[in-house]
């Protein structure tokens, strides 16, 4: 089987029947199809940094097409020993090529919906759409993925009843508190037209406190917000001062 | 005899679910399970102003953990050759091993996912207390899940062990806590 066919048949696996890549052995299923699982979610993420990035355009197509595969990639992996543990704990035995697998297709899945989505993104973004509604389509379009990626991981890790239901809910905590603050890690994504283009902000404040003060903000509570520098990666304040 | 009611007569009443036999954890298991409740204190202190703080806080997860099962452990044997005269002495003793070896492989999973948190937040304080809950509560989950599967049914008493395990671990934590902010 040449890699053409190898990467179609992949995705159309993917698309049709999730549940069936994982009956096989995990690791042999790892071995024949992982590389090309990454290579879609990482190609279709980075596919849809790029249309996100058409907003500002310029260096921003660059850095969200970087940015966005590292959302998906970065939470997986952070968060992988935690899916095995709250599985196991709910007495249901998985081995990390199980977990493993799962998580690659659910990521691969939601990335590549992701991807045949983003024209109508694009088309949105084309006719200067506000920013804040930019942004707002951005996170629902996020959160309707991980949805279908966290529902794929479900079906594809072994277990029934209520146990699997209580594992995967804490899973699906898990996954979701790491994704938002990775997204608030890796922003911006949506750049203003008119701002000065950044790989990346300084690290302060978090994504709670972000969601906290725009939901006051939404009910015409304007008390301002503060972000400061927090956590072990933070610029030091004394530091970022003399920073240009 | 007099009419004061015999536990043994108490506990001779057949059980109401097949029951399944526990196995205590191995020595390796209970010493990995204290490492990761360790990993996962260090991994949410770290985010601690000071040295001496993030030694003091690492040690909660381990302290408040082991420490209520080494102190109402004991209750919960005894209630059991108490009330349940069928099961065997060494199955309370295995269902605390299992829940504290359940306990220290959610510690080991989510212990990346709280490094990541404080490396990025300030957030360490409730990163911290989040994850021991969630360590506690699994713990008493798998205790209690292992008990009703070697009894049989689920004695009212093993959910009262459960608070008093919950609260004397809250009161370790918080005594923890205490000393290292005075050393801070």
């Amino acid at each position: 089987m040449d890699r053409k066919t190898s990467l179609l048949d992949t995705c159309a696996a993917l698309i049709r029947d999730p549940v069936g890549l994982g009956r096989d052995d995990p690791r042999r299923v790892l071995h024949d199809h992982g590389p090309v699982l990454l290579l879609i979610a990482l190609a279709s993420a980075a596919i849809f940094g790029g249309v996100v990035g058409t907003y500002r355009g310029g260096l921003q197509l660059l850095y969200a097409s970087i940015k966005l595969p590292l959302l998906w990639v970065v939470p997986v992996l952070v968060t992988l020993p935690a899916v095995r543990a709250f599985h196991r704990v709910c007495g249901i035995e998985v081995n990390y090529g199980q977990v493993a697998l799962a998580v690659l297709v659910g990521c691969a899945r939601s990335a590549l919906l992701l991807a045949v989505a983003s024209p109508a993104l694009w088309l949105l973004f084309s006719v200067n759409v506000d920013y804040h509604w930019a942004v707002l389509v951005l996170c629902g379009s996020v959160l309707a993925s991980g949805a279908v990626g966290l529902a794929t991981v479900a079906r594809v890790l072994p277990g029934s009843g209520a146990a699997k239901v209580l594992a995967n809910a804490l899973a699906a905590l898990a996954v979701g508190v790491v994704v938002a603050q990775s997204g608030w890690v890796l922003r911006p994504f949506v750049a203003r037209p008119r701002a000065d283009v950044a790989f990346l902000r300084p690290v302060e404040s978090n994504v709670f406190a972000s969601t906290l003060a725009s939901w006051r903000s939404a009910r015409g509570r304007y008390d301002g917000w503060d972000a400061r520098p927090e956590g072990l990666l933070a610029t030091p304040p004394a530091l970022a001062k003399e920073t240009p | 005899m007099g009419g004061v009611p015999q536990p043994a007569l108490r506990g001779a009443s057949p059980p109401s679910r097949p029951t399944t036999p526990i196995c205590a954890p191995s020595v390796p298991a209970v010493l990995a399970a204290i490492g990761g409740l360790g990993l996962f204190g260090l991994s949410a202190a770290i985010g601690a102003p000071s040295p001496q703080v993030i030694a003091a806080i690492s040690t909660i997860p381990v302290a408040g953990l082991v420490g209520a099962m080494v102190l109402t452990g004991p209750a919960l044997v005894a209630g059991h050759l108490f009330l349940r005269p069928n099961v065997a002495t060494e199955t309370p003793v295995a269902a605390l091993g299992q829940g504290l070896t359940a306990a220290g492989s959610v510690a080991l999973g989510i212990a990346p996912a709280a490094l990541f948190l404080v490396a990025t937040t300030g957030l360490w304080p409730l990163v911290l207390v989040a994850g021991f809950a969630a360590v506690g509560l699994s713990c008493a989950g798998v205790t209690l899940q292992m008990l009703r599967r070697a009894t049989g049914d689920s004695p009212g008493f093993v959910v009262g062990w459960a608070a008093l395990a919950a609260l004397v671990a809250l009161r370790v934590a918080v005594a923890v806590g205490q000393t290292a902010l005075e050393v801070l």
